[in-house]
C-alpha cells in the first residue's frame, strides 16, 4: 500500500467521530431510498404475479340484472378479450354467540376450478366438491380472524334467507387484496368476509337463473383498442338492464388503494435521500475544508516534494469515496431491514398470495453509486482550497485570519453590553459563515422532520376525530337492502334504548354536465336532524339547501360544474329518465366523494314518498342491550349491513395509528441523527481549531463546564434560530406529504395541534442539549497541555 | 579547475520578486544574479528577512520570480507550466525544511517513502534512513522523535530520491550545536562521497566554512559572492 493511502486511513481514523456523523447521515438517506424502493418493488412484484395468477380483470360492471345470453353480444365488442358474468351480492354472516351482523360479499364461482378471470387462490382445504350444493369457500383472513376453518359450517343470510353452508376451503383473491367493511376505512377481517359459492347455488338463492348482476372482463393487450370506447359500448348494450357502475381497474378500490400506497413510497424514495444526501454533502464539505486548513503545511510540503495537484485531488476523492462507500453499504443494510419491516406491515394491510422481501441488487448498486458520488462531490469541493494553495504560501506559517469587524460590533450600544463571553461566541459564529449556516440548516431540517412526523399523527387523529366525532354522532349506521317506507323509523324506535333514528335517502346515479360525467351517490339528509352531519375540511358544518344538490369539490372539478350550473342525474335504479337539478353549492371535504341534498327534495325528484335507504341510529345501551339490539337487526330481512361506529373507530386506531407509530419513531430518530451529527461535527472541529484557546482558558483557571458554556452558547446561537425556522418548514413538509397522499377518495387534512408545536420544540431542544453534553465530554477529555507545546 | 570551466546547474539572471498585498507592492528580491555549480556546496548567508527563503523557493521551483530568469541546465523555469514545474521538483530537487515539515501521521520511514514513491531512480527508504543513521528509530512517528532526529528524517527524505540538487533552508536553525554539527556532517558526506550538489541557507557564518562557495544576501541583493579557498570539515568548524 502506498504511503499516501496509509496516511489516508490514519486520517480517517483520526477523525472517526466526524466521519461517523457524515456516514450516518448518508446511511439514513440511502436506507430510506433502498427501504422505500425495495418495499415498492416487493409490492409491485407481488401485485404483478398475484394479478396474473388470478387473471385479474381490467374492468367491473355492476348491473341490476342481465340475461346470460347478452354475453355473446358483448364478446363481439372490439378489444374485449375475455368476459365472465357473476352473481355478486352483499350478505350477512350470522355467527353463534356473536350478536352483531357481520358484513360480507357473496360471489358466484364455477362448479369446478378452471382458468377464469378473477380466480381465487385456495389457501387451505379444497375447491368445491361435487357432493353438495351448499358449499362455500371463505376469505382466508376472515377464517383466521373468526376461527372458522374448512370442515366447519357457517350461517349466512342471503337474500333475507339464512342458510347453513359447509366450508370446503379458504381462499384469497386479487380483487380483494385490500378490503374494508362497508363504512369502514381500515381492513377489519373480523367483520368483513368474502364468500364464494357455486354458480347454480347462487342462481337458486338469488333467483338469478340465467342472469347475472356483475360482469368482469379483460381488454386485449396490444389490441390498440381504447379501453374507454369498449367500456362505453358495454354500457350501451347493458343499459336496458340497469347499469349501476362501470369500474376500470385503475378505479377499482383495492387496486387504487395499493397504487396510492405505491405512489407515496415512490415519492419518499426520492425525497428522503435528496434531503439527507444534501445535508451529508454540506457536512462533508465542512470536514474537508477543516482538513485543508489543518493539513496546510503537510499539503504544501507534499507539493514541494513534487506531488501534483492531481495526486492531492485523488487523495481527497478517495477520502470521500471511502466515506460514501461505507455510508452507502451501511445504508443498504439498514434499508434492507427497513424494507423487511415495511413489507411486514403491508402484509397486515394487503392480502397477497406471496409478499416476500426481495433483494434489489440494481438498487443497491445505484444507492452505493449515489452515495459515493455525493460524498466524492462533497470531498472534491473541499479539496478546492488545497489545490489552490501554492506550496510557497503553505509553508509560510500561519494562514491569514480574516479579522474584519462584524456588523454587530459597529453598533457599540448593543455590542458593549453583550459581555465578553457573548462577544466571543458571536464572533466565532460569524467568522465561520459556511459552517454556521450548515449547522443552522441541519437544525431547521431536523426540527422540520420532527414537526412533520408528529404532524402526521395529528393529521390522522384529526381525521379520526372528523370522521367519528365531529361528523358522525351516530352509534350505528344501517344500510337497507331496498328502499323502505319511513315507518321503519318507528320500528327501530320501538327499542327503548334507541334515542334517535334519522333516515337518509340515497340515489345511486351518474351525474353529467356537458361532456363530463361522474358516478355518485346522492345522499338525502334531513337538515338539522342528522347524526352523520357533513362538515367541510375546515370543520364547518355544511348547510343542506332545500332545493338543488351540494357537490364536493372533487366532483365539482371533475364535472366542471359550479354553483348555479344545472347537472343531469341518471339514476341507476328503475327510473331511467334523467332528472335535471341545480348545483346549490360546492364544499370541500376530507373523505370520499359525497353529494348531498335535502331528504324530501331528493324523494320528490325521484318521485318517491319519504323512502329510506339508510338509517343513522343513536342509542344509549348497556353491553347486553347492545347485543340484543344488534341481534334484532340481524334478524331483520331488510338489513344489508350495519356498521358499528365505535368498532370501526377502534379498528382504524389500531390499524393505522399503530402502524404509524413505527414510522413516526423512525423519523424522529432520523431527526436526532441530523442534530447529533451536525452539532458534534461542528463542535469537534471548533475544539480542534481552538485547542490553544481552550488551553489558555484552562491555564487561566476556567473549569471544563465554563469552557463548555462557551460552546453551549455557540451551539444555541446557531441551533435555536434553526429550530425556529424548522417549525414552519416542518409544516410545509407536512403539506407536501399530505398532498402526495391525496387521491380520489380522500385528502388528509393538515391540522397541527398547538401541543405538537410545543412538543417538537422540546424534542429539538433536548436533542441539542444531549449533543452538547457529548461536546462537553470531548472538551473534558481534550489533552490541552499538549496544545500549549505546539510550535508556530 | 577554474570557475569558467565549471558547469552551472542553476543560473539566476536578474531575478526579481515582489509581493502585493492590497494596494502595496513590496519588492523582496531586487535583481539577483548567481550560479550554482554541480558538485558544490553553496551557502547562502543573510540576515532574517533578507529574502533567503524566497530565493530558495524560486530555485526549487516552489515559487516563480516576478521577473528575470531562473535556468536549470539552460531550461528556463519561468517557461515551465505548473505541471512541468511539479515534475522538475519531483525529479531534481530534494528539500530540507527549516521546521522539518514531516507528515505527522506517517512514521520516519514512511515519511521517506513519501518521496521515494515519486522518484524514477530512488534509493531504498531504508538506505536513506541508514545514511542519516536512524535505523533504530525508523518506525517512530514524528511526535516520538527529537528535533534533530526529525531533521535527519527530513534529510533522508530529501536525499532518498537521488535528486540532482538538495536545497536546505536553515537545516540547523532549530537545533543545538552538537545536533547541528551532526546534520552538517551528513550534508558534507553527501557532497564529498555521493557528489551531491547542495545549497544551504543559513545566517550562521560558521556553516559557511564547509562550503565551496558563499553568497551573501542583504535586503534582496547579493552583496558578496566568493569561493571558499579553505574548506573545513564539519568537525573542524568552531562556532
Ligand atoms: N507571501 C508573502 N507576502 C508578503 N511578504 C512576503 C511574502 N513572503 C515573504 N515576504 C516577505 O519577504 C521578506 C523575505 O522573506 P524570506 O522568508 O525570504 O526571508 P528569510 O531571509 O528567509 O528570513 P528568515 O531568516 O527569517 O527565514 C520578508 O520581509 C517577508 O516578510
Ligand atoms: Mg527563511
Amino acid at each position: 500500500m502506498s504511503v499516501l493511502n496509509r496516511k489516508l486511513i490514519r486520517d480517517l481514523l483520526a477523525s472517526k467521530a466526524q466521519i461517523c456523523a457524515v456516514m450516518s447521515i448518508i446511511a439514513i438517506g440511502i436506507a430510506c431510498m433502498v427501504g422505500m424502493y425495495q418495499t415498492y418493488y416487493n409490492l409491485t412484484v407481488s401485485q404483478i404475479s398475484y394479478y396474473s395468477q388470478c387473471r385479474m380483470a381490467d374492468f367491473w360492471v355492476d348491473i341490476k340484472k342481465a340475461p346470460d345470453n347478452i354475453i355473446k353480444e358483448l364478446e363481439n365488442i372490439k378489444g374485449i378479450s375475455d368476459l365472465r358474468q357473476r352473481i355478486l351480492f352483499p350478505v350477512i354472516v350470522d355467527i353463534k354467540n356473536i350478536s352483531r351482523p357481520i358484513s360480507g360479499v357473496m360471489i358466484s364461482m364455477p362448479e369446478t376450478q378452471s382458468d377464469i378471470i378473477n380466480d381465487i387462490v385456495i389457501k387451505s382445504g379444497t375447491y368445491f366438491t361435487n357432493d353438495d350444493e351448499d358449499e362455500v369457500i371463505i376469505s382466508e383472513k376472515f377464517s383466521e380472524a373468526r376461527g372458522i376453518y374448512p370442515g366447519d359450517y357457517i350461517n349466512i343470510i342471503m337474500n333475507g334467507i339464512e342458510k347453513k353452508l359447509f366450508v370446503t376451503g379458504t381462499a384469497i383473491s386479487s380483487e380483494y387484496l385490500f378490503m374494508t367493511p362497508p363504512g369502514g376505512m381500515a381492513p377489519d377481517p373480523m367483520n368483513f368476509g368474502v364468500f364464494w359459492i357455486k354458480e347454480t347455488f347462487a342462481e337458486d338463492i338469488f333467483s338469478f337463473h340465467g342472469s347475472f348482476n356483475n360482469l368482469i372482463g379483460k381488454i386485449a393487450t396490444g389490441s390498440g383498442y381504447e379501453q374507454e370506447s369498449a367500456l362505453n359500448e358495454i354500457k350501451e348494450i347493458l343499459k336496458p338492464y340497469g347499469v349501476y357502475s362501470v369500474t376500470p381497474l385503475s378505479e377499482q378500490f383495492s387496486n387504487m388503494t395499493l397504487l396510492g400506497e405505491l405512489g407515496g413510497l415512490q415519492l419518499m424514495a426520492v425525497a428522503m435521500p435528496i434531503v439527507f444526501l444534501g445535508l451529508a454533502i454540506m457536512v462533508l464539505n465542512i470536514i474537508m475544508i477543516r482538513m485543508a486548513e489543518q493539513q496546510r503545511l503537510t499539503i504544501g510540503t507534499l507539493k514541494a516534494i513534487g506531488y501534483s495537484d492531481k495526486n492531492i485531488l485523488m487523495y481527497n476523492l478517495k477520502y470521500g469515496f471511502l466515506i460514501g462507500l461505507a455510508g452507502g453499504i451501511g445504508g443498504v443494510l439498514l434499508g434492507y431491514y427497513f424494507a423487511s419491516c415495511m413489507t411486514n406491515i403491508y402484509k397486515s394491510f394487503f392480502t397477497f398470495s406471496h409478499l416476500d422481501n426481495h433483494l434489489c441488487m440494481t438498487v443497491y448498486l445505484l444507492a452505493i453509486l449515489l452515495s459515493v458520488t455525493f460524498a466524492v462531490l462533497g470531498a472534491a469541493k473541499g479539496a478546492d482550497s488545497m489545490i489552490k494553495l501554492s506550496p510557497a504560501e503553505a509553508m509560510r506559517l500561519s494562514p491569514p485570519q480574516k479579522c474584519s469587524r462584524l456588523f454587530i460590533e459597529r453598533i457599540t450600544v448593543i455590542w458593549s453590553r453583550l459581555g465578553f463571553m457573548w462577544q466571543h461566541v458571536i464572533r466565532s459564529v460569524f467568522r465561520n459563515p459556511f459552517r454556521s449556516s450548515v449547522g443552522f440548516i441541519c437544525a431547521a431540517i431536523g426540527t422540520a422532520i420532527i414537526v412533520m412526523s408528529l404532524g402526521m399523527k395529528d393529521a390522522l387523529d384529526y381525521m379520526l376525530y372528523f370522521q367519528y366525532t365531529l361528523s358522525n354522532k351516530a352509534d350505528y349506521v344501517v344500510y337497507l337492502r331496498d328502499e323502505a317506507p319511513i315507518d321503519i323509523i318507528n320500528d327501530i324506535n320501538k327499542n327503548s334504548t334507541v334515542s334517535k333514528t334519522v333516515p337518509e335517502f340515497i340515489i345511486d346515479c351518474t351525474l353529467t354536465h356537458g361532456q363530463y360525467s361522474h358516478k355518485a351517490a346522492i345522499e338525502g339528509l334531513v337538515p338539522n336532524k342528522t347524526l352523520v352531519a357533513p362538515y367541510t375540511i375546515k370543520g364547518e358544518k355544511v348547510k343542506i339547501p332545500t332545493e338543488g344538490i351540494l357537490l364536493c369539490k372533487r366532483i365539482s372539478e371533475k364535472l366542471h360544474a359550479s354553483t348555479g350550473d344545472t347537472v343531469a342525474i341518471f339514476p341507476v335504479k328503475g327510473y331511467q329518465n334523467p332528472i335535471e337539478v341545480k348545483v346549490a353549492g360546492v364544499f370541500e371535504t376530507t373523505f370520499g366523494l359525497p353529494v348531498y341534498a335535502d331528504f324530501n327534495y331528493l324523494n320528490k325528484i325521484a318521485h318517491q314518498e319519504s323512502s329510506v335507504s339508510m338509517l343513522q341510529i343513536k342509542a344509549q345501551q348497556t353491553e347486553a342491550q347492545k347485543q340484543y339490539f344488534l341481534k334484532s337487526l340481524k334478524d331483520s330481512p331488510l338489513l344489508q349491513s350495519v356498521s358499528v361506529v365505535e368498532e370501526n373507530k377502534i379498528e382504524m386506531e389500531n390499524n393505522f395509528i399503530g402502524q404509524m407509530k413505527g414510522m413516526i419513531y423512525s423519523l424522529i430518530f432520523f431527526a436526532a441523527i441530523i442534530f447529533f451529527a451536525s452539532i458534534l461535527n461542528s463542535a469537534l472541529i471548533s475544539i480542534s481549531e481552538r485547542k490553544i484557546e481552550i488551553a489558555t482558558f484552562k491555564v487561566l483557571g476556567y473549569h471544563n463546564s465554563e469552557v463548555g458554556k462557551l460552546f453551549l452558547r455557540e451551539i444555541l446561537l446557531i441551533n435555536i434560530p434553526g429550530i425556529i425556522v424548522g417549525l414552519p418548514l416542518g409544516y410545509l413538509f407536512l403539506l407536501g406529504i399530505c398532498s402526495s397522499y391525496k387521491n380520489e377518495m380522500y385528502s388528509i387534512p393538515v391540522h397541527l395541534s398547538d401541543v405538537t408545536w410545543f412538543i417538537s420544540l422540546i424534542i429539538a431542544i433536548i436533542f441539542v442539549y444531549c449533543a452538547y453534553l457529548i461536546t462537553r465530554k470531548a472538551i473534558g477529555s481534550l489533552n490541552w497541555q499538549d496544545a500549549l507545546k505546539i510550535k508556530q | 579547475m577554474t570557475a569558467s570551466t565549471k558547469k552551472p546547474l542553476i543560473s539566476l539572471r536578474n531575478v526579481k520578486k515582489s509581493y502585493t498585498s492590497g494596494e502595496v507592492t513590496t519588492e523582496i528580491l531586487h535583481g539577483i544574479n548567481l550560479e550554482i555549480f554541480e558538485g558544490e556546496i553553496t551557502v547562502i548567508l543573510g540576515a532574517s528577512g533578507s529574502g533567503k527563503t524566497t530565493l530558495l523557493n524560486i530555485i526549487g521551483g516552489i515559487d516563480r520570480p516576478s521577473s528575470g530568469n531562473c535556468l536549470f541546465k539552460e531550461n528556463d523555469l519561468n517557461k515551465f507550466t505548473d505541471k512541468q514545474l511539479t515534475n522538475y521538483r519531483r525529479e531534481n530537487i530534494g528539500f530540507v525544511f527549516q521546521f522539518y515539515n514531516l507528515v505527522p501521521t506517517l512514521t520516519a520511514i514512511e515519511n521517506v517513502q513519501v518521496s521515494t514513491e515519486l522518484a524514477t531512480n530512488p534509493m531504498s527508504p531504508l538506505e536513506a534512513i541508514k545514511i542519516v543513521s536512524l535505523e533504530d528509530r525508523k518506525n517512530n512517528f514524528p511526535s516520538q522523535l527529537s528535533g534533530g532526529q526529525q531533521q535527519k528524517v527530513s534529510i533522508a527524505r530529501a536525499i532518498a530520491k537521488n535528486p540532482s540538487l538538495i536545497l536546505c533552508d536553515e537545516p540547523t536553525g532549530a537545533l543545538d550545536l552538537e545536533t547541528g554539527r551532526m546534520v552538517l556532517k551528513i550534508l558534507y558526506n553527501l557532497n564529498h562521497e555521493h557528489k551531491r550538489t547542495i545549497v544551504i541557507i543559513t545566517h550562521s557564518n560558521a556553516v559557511a566554512c564547509m562550503a565551496h562557495r558563499v553568497i551573501h544576501i542583504g535586503s534582496g541583493i547579493i552583496t558578496k559572492n566568493e569561493e571558499n579557498q579553505n574548506i573545513l570539515r564539519p568537525e573542524e568548524i568552531s562556532y
